[in-house]
């Protein structure tokens, strides 16, 4: 029993920073391509920020802890890192928001093929889309450096480690 | 069940953000955002491309100058040519120079938080040594 207990949660945990790792660098990637609509072409730079958005609220469903947990005490006493940290995160969230909602509004791809026609690729929309998209790149940028302790340990622990052929008891 | 009702909830919350750039926008607070005449022309309005037939849909899918989203600055249209029209144009392809600079950006925040860190953490030890 005990070691049943003490086990399936470190098994958990371990599965959990996989999934995060996966998931993060897949997410980075992907924005950093949907930056490049002319390398990648209009119809995937708009499905794959589609993609993209359903992939950042996973993003946010795996760190539900931490964000209902520093939601609660935002207004108590925090660590000014993790202030920082909350509130480039809500930047972010209402950035991606912005950029999305901007892309589907002079979309040629992804509304059109929904049977949504969409006239507008001039208004303010268009410029909105391209200075959001310029200002996320920002916040991701604060956002990797913000948790690149974590970074730094689950590549070396997950990636470096197995690659060299180390155990993580290894020191 | 518990992270599909979380994944609602999040994306409620991005609605209520989307209905207020909406509401925004119908307030007019968002028309100083519209793209205004620069070299090239305004995207999406048609224009005649130099020498040739006129262009459709000029700027807006054309490759931009500056901007690592590649829209802050609208471009022309080709030569003697006609724009191509939606669907996906990849007149350009990648930018490796703009794919530089936003990974050099993230680079360059990771050194400036570390630095940053490394310097507290210094200064930290170094008081409580003289303590």
């Amino acid at each position: 029993m005990t070691t049943t207990g003490t086990t399936a949660p470190r098994k958990k945990r371990t599965n959990a920073t996989v999934i995060n790792m996966v998931l993060d660098t897949s997410t980075f990637i992907a924005f950093i391509l949907a930056m490049q609509p002319h390398g990648t072409g209009v119809p995937i730079h708009e499905w794959g920020s589609i993609a993209l958005s359903v992939a950042i609220i996973a993003h946010l469903v795996l760190h539900w802890d931490w964000i209902s947990g520093i939601t609660r005490k935002l207004l108590g006493r925090l660590p000014a890192e993790t202030r920082f940290s909350y509130v480039l995160n809500l930047l972010f969230y209402i950035d991606m928001t912005l950029i999305i909602l901007s892309g589907l509004l002079i979309s040629k791809s992804v509304l059109p093929a929904l049977g949504l026609q969409v006239d507008e690729h001039a208004g303010p929309w268009r410029r909105l889309h391209g200075l959001s998209a310029d200002a996320g790149i920002i916040i991701l940028a604060l956002h990797v450096a913000v948790h690149r302790k974590w970074i730094a340990s689950s590549f070396k622990r997950y990636v470096w480690n197995r690659v060299t052929g180390r155990t993580n008891s290894d020191r | 069940m518990t992270w599909l009702s979380r994944s609602v909830l999040f994306l409620a919350i991005a609605l209520l953000f989307v209905a207020a750039f909406l509401g925004l926008n119908r307030l007019g607070a968002l028309s100083s955002f519209e793209m205004t005449g620069r070299p090239g022309g305004p995207p999406g309005q048609t224009q005649p491309a130099p020498g040739g037939a006129p262009a459709t849909t000029a700027g807006a899918s054309a490759p931009s100058t500056t901007g690592s989203a590649g829209q802050t600055t609208p471009g022309t249209a080709p030569a003697g040519g006609v724009v191509p029209g939606p669907g996906g144009d990849r007149r350009g392809g990648f930018q490796w120079g703009e794919i530089g600079k936003d990974l050099g950006l993230v680079a360059l925040a990771w050194l400036v938080l570390a630095g940053l860190d490394w310097l507290v953490n210094r200064r930290t030890v170094q008081a409580s040594v003289r303590r």
